[in-house]
């Protein structure tokens, strides 16, 4: 069961520049976050910073009562699961099927091999993301977008409550964005919680319960998309002309 | 591209087993065969109840037993550092000779020979504790370039470069010291850098240390297996996964090198050991270290065994036996040219 994600005052410095000041956001099991801004306003490094990935500067990052940054390498690797926006290039030929069994790292015994459950678990989740015919394909041979499903794949393999998920539809086709977000719906609204750094805006209306606004990395809004996620706002913060319509019941942004 | 299926424990028992006969008849017909002789005959009556010659005896027992068995041993350790390196750098390129870590071990070994410490019990010793300080401060180097480095292609070429130039770096240092000590003791220093397997001087205690430190060092990397596969998709992956990076990369690269010293400290350099034989079982077993490591480890003994079964017919032609890493060169260099093209074209599939 997942429990609560509290960012009190979170701040990140690096080279002498303030990437991250005074972040403190609190979410609960069952919400799906999308965090939106402009390039360069901290997203990726909320998310690191979230993830216990980089320490941050100030500020403390809790989950339920356990503080982040203090927690055991394999607790906290139960507890979240993280997938870049970029994965990593991959050097050896690995199977996409022995990628995903890897997210049992962390729960798994060290001289342990993966069971018939284990296998039958992961085959489930890449059918899941549409991926069960590659399966038996070695990593090195995916297209970029295979690769990014594969790895969060692996994510959804940690069990971990809490995804952690930088742009995960950056490489993907659209039928495959909407299938990814459907995926990381479920998982949040089956008790877990999901934090998306997401550019698709109309995207985020459609598939996110809440949605926290970064800019210059502060959040300047957060809360349910209708109420936060106004013309004014985000053409301030993306510094385009941003404009609504609302179609068959879905609110659609276009720049003006 | 097909993958290779995920591990198991059959798969595990049926390669390793495969290897350890392929060793098994490696080793027994590189000791049946050599310079004076073959000698299938002679010991197929000894096993049937006839004495042995003393000078068979001597022959077995004093020239060749100790070869074929420090073969193993450095063949072995060569190709486990070599799996190692690579997956830690994440660089299929990577081999203890190309990124100067043999060099930096043979350059404190060569010192060592130098300063004329060689005496009778300090040699033993000191030559590998020497080569482990030389292993070391080369790859602290290497560590601090690929710290530097940039990810991705860009970085490879860096920790090639860096290995090529402490290579020439050390080289240069070695014919320095060459050069100012006396002529006998230049004589000894070349013969020890050609890379040879003729260590008939090593006793067996020498052999069973060193079997025993190299078997500890695969014992320990068997230890880190599942992590070192996590740690060779990348760090972040590795880190968010739950594995302690700093902690398996230092640990690994350490226990990799102990091996390597032990291999340089007796054998000079031998280089493309650890290139060759984990690439070739790659293919074959597929990247998973729990099989890897130990497969590398005995398809290694063979594979040094054998080049220096060539090495030793060589003797008909040459009236001598030629220094087993000229073979491993020979073998080496091509291969190591075709893998740089390889992994100078584009990632298949990628869009």
């Amino acid at each position: 069961m997942a429990s609560a994600l509290t960012l009190h005052k979170v701040a990140y410095r690096a080279g002498g520049v303030d990437i991250l000041e005074d972040v403190s956001v609190s979410s609960e099991p069952g919400e799906a976050w999308a965090i939106i801004g402009a390039n360069g306003a901290g997203k990726s490094t909320l998310l690191r910073v979230t993830a216990g990935l980089l320490a941050p500067s100030g500020g403390e990052v809790r989950l339920g009562d356990a503080r982040v940054h203090k927690l055991a390498r394999r607790e906290l690797a139960r507890a979240r699961a993280f997938v870049s926006a970029q994965a990593a290039s991959q050097h050896f030929d690995f199977g996409v099927l022995e990628l995903v069994l890897m997210g049992e790292h962390a729960s798994t015994a060290r001289f342990s091999l993966p069971s018939q459950e284990q296998q039958a678990r992961a085959l489930a989740i890449l059918e899941g993301l549409e991926l069960g015919a590659l399966a038996a394909r070695a990593v090195t041979a995916l297209s970029s977008g295979e690769l990014q499903r594969v790895m969060l794949a692996r994510a959804l393999m940690t069990r971990a409550p809490l995804l952690l998920l930088d742009e995960p539809t950056a490489n993907l086709d659209m039928r495959h964005q909407l299938m990814v977000l459907e995926r990381v719906r479920e998982h949040a609204h089956a008790g877990g919680m999901v934090w998306a750094a997401v550019h698709d805006l109309s995207l985020v209306e459609a598939y996110f319960d809440r949605v926290m606004i970064l800019h210059k990395g502060s959040i300047r809004w957060a809360g349910r998309p209708r109420d936060v996620m106004r013309e004014e706002h985000l053409s301030e913060v993306f510094g385009v002309s941003l404009r609504v319509i609302e179609t068959s019941g879905r609110r659609l942004w276009y720049t003006s | 591209m097909r993958a290779h299926p995920p591990l198991t424990r059959r798969m595990l028992a049926a390669w390793l087993l495969g290897l350890l006969t392929l060793e098994v008849c490696v080793a027994t017909a590189a000791m049946l065969m050599g310079s004076s002789g073959a000698m299938l005959g002679e010991v197929l009556a000894w096993l049937g109840g006839h004495e042995l010659s003393a000078t068979s005896q001597a022959i077995l027992l004093q020239a060749r037993l100790p070869r074929v068995w420090f073969a193993a041993i450095t063949g072995g350790a060569l190709a486990m550092a070599g799996a190692t390196f690579q997956a830690v750098l994440r660089n299929p390129l990577a081999d203890p000779h190309i990124l100067g870590v043999s060099s930096g071990a043979a350059l404190f070994a060569t010192l060592f020979i130098s300063l004329g410490w060689v005496q009778q019990v300090s040699a033993v010793l000191g030559a590998p504790l020497f080569a482990l300080g030389g292993a070391m401060v080369s790859l602290a180097i290497l560590l601090g370039a690929q710290r530097w480095a940039p990810g991705g292609r860009d970085g490879l070429y860096v920790l090639l470069l860096t290995g090529v130039i402490f290579n020439a770096f050390a080289s240069a240092l070695i014919t320095f010291m060459k050069a100012i000590v006396s002529a006998q003791k230049a004589q000894e220093l070349l013969f020890y850098l050609m890379g040879s397997l003729s260590v008939e001087a090593l006793g067996v205690p020498t052999l069973m240390t060193c079997s025993l430190v190299v078997l500890g060092c695969l014992g320990g990397l068997m230890w880190l297996a599942r992590d070192l596969n996590v740690l060779s998709l990348g760090d972040e992956d590795a880190l968010a996964l739950g594995v302690n990076t700093r902690q398996v990369r230092f640990v690994a690269v350490v226990l990799a090198s102990i091996g390597v010293a032990v291999a340089v400290a007796y054998t000079g350099l031998i280089g493309f050991v650890g290139l060759v034989v984990p690439h070739a079982l790659r293919l074959v077993l597929g990247p998973d270290h729990r099989l890897l490591l130990p497969a590398c480890a005995l398809g290694g003994a063979s594979f040094l065994t054998l080049c220096d079964l060539l090495a030793r017919a060589c003797f008909e032609w040459f009236s001598m036996t030629l220094p087993v890493g000229v073979i491993t060169a020979l073998i080496g260099a091509p291969l190591f040219v075709w893998l740089l093209g390889r992994s100078m074209r584009p990632a298949r599939g990628r869009s």
